[in-house]
């Protein structure tokens, strides 16, 4: 009962439960977070508490003392540790409640891994009704990007879409509000990340950090060979030496280093379409398959699946929030019409 | 990336298709290179992309090609946006108002909004029609027992009161006497005879018997005016007599219920007053006013109710009776006296 007045003031939130961030998107206000899903844990003599959340406890990564750890509480997009993720969730779906005097009681519509299992999905919704929602529905999460790509998921015409996240790799056939072939591979942004960092400790000699490693991929990290050589200095600790050195890398040499997840992908999308009924495909073929998820936005990387796959390939606008996007525009869809036969119910 | 400012007037597919051209490719070599069918490519040089089958594939196709002929692809997008915009804004706009009027007011805070005023107003109500009943009650009932009494010097602002005192008493002496007649008549008659009363006090009643409803129905209205009719008319005839006389400015009233105990109260202000005698009669049941003096005749022991205690002195068998230890904060007492 009181729950359902508080809902009154809070707002329905979509929340894309990432690997690497989280994003949560509130109906008529947009994407209002976009934070990484790190935690980070002071442990005094046993007696754990939050100390940051989100871009604090981010910063925090690699650089904590003793008693405080900073951990991502999900791992290739299920939930790895419970209390982790709920604390977390609290203090998101607070913060972006933060100018109401009651406390929030909102709607939630959660997008899962298509692969996760009844337990993990089941964790996922614990979870965040124990964070304090009212009413938690989960949405898989190739549907979600579909919808927020604007692709006409409630057509009987098949469309692919990969999305490409932190920890996940997505690959989903969607037809007739359904997903009709889904494969979820454990490569994304995080391993493009660690191969950059492998390469450059075997080439360079010189280790390197996550957020550099980042950097590094974003600047000049690409997927095909392009015509324009793009170059990086970065500074790393020489492994022999022991002492910080300064050292220069050029776009070729990333695509050397990612071209093992790289190719991970590239088979998983092979695969998929090798594996989705032939009408589908042949929709597929004419139409093309489209990129979201922040992976997707490695430079070259729709040339590269294009030409492995022989179709043409798209990334959606915006394709970091599609996900988010997708969850708010199924929560509209479901407030016009009632329930809807995407929502996953258990 | 080629300057945007001089290419703003043109099409999206002429900039695309002249971009592609200056690089020297043809619309089959772009679409093998992207992969699409050349018709496609075609349609979007004679900007045509509405021909397209999958419309919410074109704005990819547009940033692919543009990629491929070195433009900035966003730009395109969003340059085909804004034209793809102007044909079609009436039809655009009316559709979203529709859909977002339809999500607004299917809302949850809407319903729940609607529900509780809805409530809110039907509480309102239910409380109104109680208290309003509440009220007629008390007006009527304790100036009936008592005016019936008066023999002299009616006041003249309570002139109309009486009449219609009068008249109510009439109205429910008749209810009596039709309802001694309705136990030897059948039901029929008993729907006639209420009507025929035209029973100003029992209104439901006469709404009722005037309606086709069910008969069990009248007969539990009608007893109901039985009842209340019995106690109104049976009062009246209680052996007691009420005398009002004004001698210089003040008004001594006698009431004598017969009795030997003997009641004396002096107002020096406003105060309404309630007896009861030993057998529980209403007695008295009035306003009395500055310089009232009152008298009653009856059985103790009797029950007082003052309005506003602090404006009367009482005596008691001609002994002064201390009322202060009686009165409560606000200003009323109840008290038993003679036991």
């Amino acid at each position: 009962m009181f729950k359902k007045l508080r809902g009154m003031f809070s707002n329905d939130l979509s929340i894309d439960l990432g690997t690497a961030n989280t994003l949560i998107y509130v109906r008529d206000q947009g994407i209002v977070l976009n934070e990484p899903s790190v935690v980070a844990i002071r442990n005094n003599n046993n007696q754990k508490s939050v100390a940051a959340v989100g871009i604090d406890a981010k910063r925090m990564l690699g650089r904590t003392p003793g008693n405080i750890t900073a951990t991502r509480p999900l791992k290739d997009g299920v939930i790895a540790n419970f209390q982790v993720t709920e604390k977390m969730l609290q203090h998101f779906i607070k913060k972006v409640h933060e100018n109401s005097i009651i406390r929030p009681s909102p709607r939630v519509l959660v997008s899962v891994v298509c692969q996760a299992t009844e337990v993990e999905r089941r964790a996922i919704r614990e979870s965040v009704i124990s964070a304090g929602a009212r009413d938690v529905r989960l949405i898989d999460e190739p549907m979600a990007a579909a919808i927020g790509a604007g692709l006409p998921v409630h057509e009987a015409v098949g469309t692919m879409v990969v999305d490409i996240g932190g920890g996940t790799t997505e690959i989903a056939v969607i037809s007739l509000n359904g997903v009709v072939y889904a494969q979820s591979v454990r490569v994304g942004g995080d391993r493009f990340d660690e191969s950059i960092t492998a390469y450059v400790r075997r080439t360079q000699g010189s280790l390197i950090g996550d957020a550099t490693a980042e950097r590094i991929k974003q600047e000049i990290g690409t997927a095909f060979i392009c015509e324009e050589v793009r170059e990086i200095d970065v500074r790393g600790r020489n492994l022999a030496e022991g002492v910080p050195r300064s050292f220069t890398l050029n776009s070729n040499e990333i695509l050397e280093a990612l071209q093992e997840p790289l190719s991970v992908i590239v088979q998983a999308v092979k695969g998929a379409l090798e594996k989705t009924p032939p009408e589908l495909a042949a929709d597929i073929a004419e139409s093309g398959l489209v990129l979201t998820g922040g992976g997707s936005l490695l430079r070259g990387l729709d040339r590269l699946l294009a030409d492995e796959t022989g179709l043409p390939v798209i990334v959606a606008e915006d394709p970091l929030t599609c996900v988010a996007r997708g969850g708010g525009r199924a929560l509209e869809i479901m407030d016009g019409r009632g329930d809807i036969d995407f929502l996953t119910s258990y | 990336m080629t300057d945007t400012t001089e290419t703003d007037t043109r099409t999206v597919g002429s900039i695309l298709s002249a971009a592609r051209e200056a690089r020297g490719f043809s619309q089959k070599e772009i679409a093998d290179q992207l992969y699409l069918t050349p018709s496609f490519i075609e349609f979007i040089d004679a900007d045509e992309a509405f021909k397209i089958p999958k419309q919410a594939f074109v704005k990819g196709y547009l940033r692919t090609y543009a990629k491929l002929v070195n433009l900035n692809g966003d730009l395109i997008v969003e340059k085909f946006n804004a034209d793809a915009e102007q044909p079609a804004e009436i039809e655009v706009k009316a559709e979203s108002t529709d859909t977002v009027a339809a999500i607004y007011f299917t809302g949850p805070v809407f319903k729940t909004g609607l529900i509780g005023l809805v409530t809110f107003i039907f509480v309102l109500l239910i409380v109104w029609y109680f208290s309003s009943g509440d009220e007629q009650d008390n007006t009527i009932a304790p100036v009936s027992l008592v005016e019936p009494q008066l023999n002299q010097e009616p006041q003249p602002n309570k002139q109309p009161q009486q009449n219609e005192i009068q008249t109510l008493q009439l109205a429910s002496h008749q209810v009596n006497a039709g309802s001694e007649k309705n136990a030897s008549e059948n039901e029929n008659s008993i729907a006639l005879e209420a009507e025929g009363n035209a029973n100003e006090m029992i209104e439901t009643v006469n709404s009722l018997s005037s309606t086709p409803v069910s008969m069990e129905a009248l007969k539990a209205q009608l007893l109901l005016a039985q009842q209340t009719s019995a106690v109104n008319v049976s009062l009246p005839d209680e052996p007691f007599s009420v005398n009002r006389e004004l001698r210089d400015t003040t008004q001594y009233i006698t009431v004598d219920a017969g009795g030997s105990d003997e009641l004396r109260f002096v107002f020096s202000g406003e105060c309404w007053l309630e007896i009861e005698d030993a057998e529980g009669t209403q007695v008295y049941a009035d306003l009395g006013t500055e310089g009232n003096n009152l008298t009653i005749l009856g059985s103790a022991p009797f029950k007082i109710l003052f309005g506003n205690a602090p404006a009367v002195a009482m005596s008691f068998n001609g002994q002064a009776y201390a009322l202060k230890s009686h009165i409560s904060n606000d200003r009323t007492a109840k008290l038993r006296v003679g036991i």
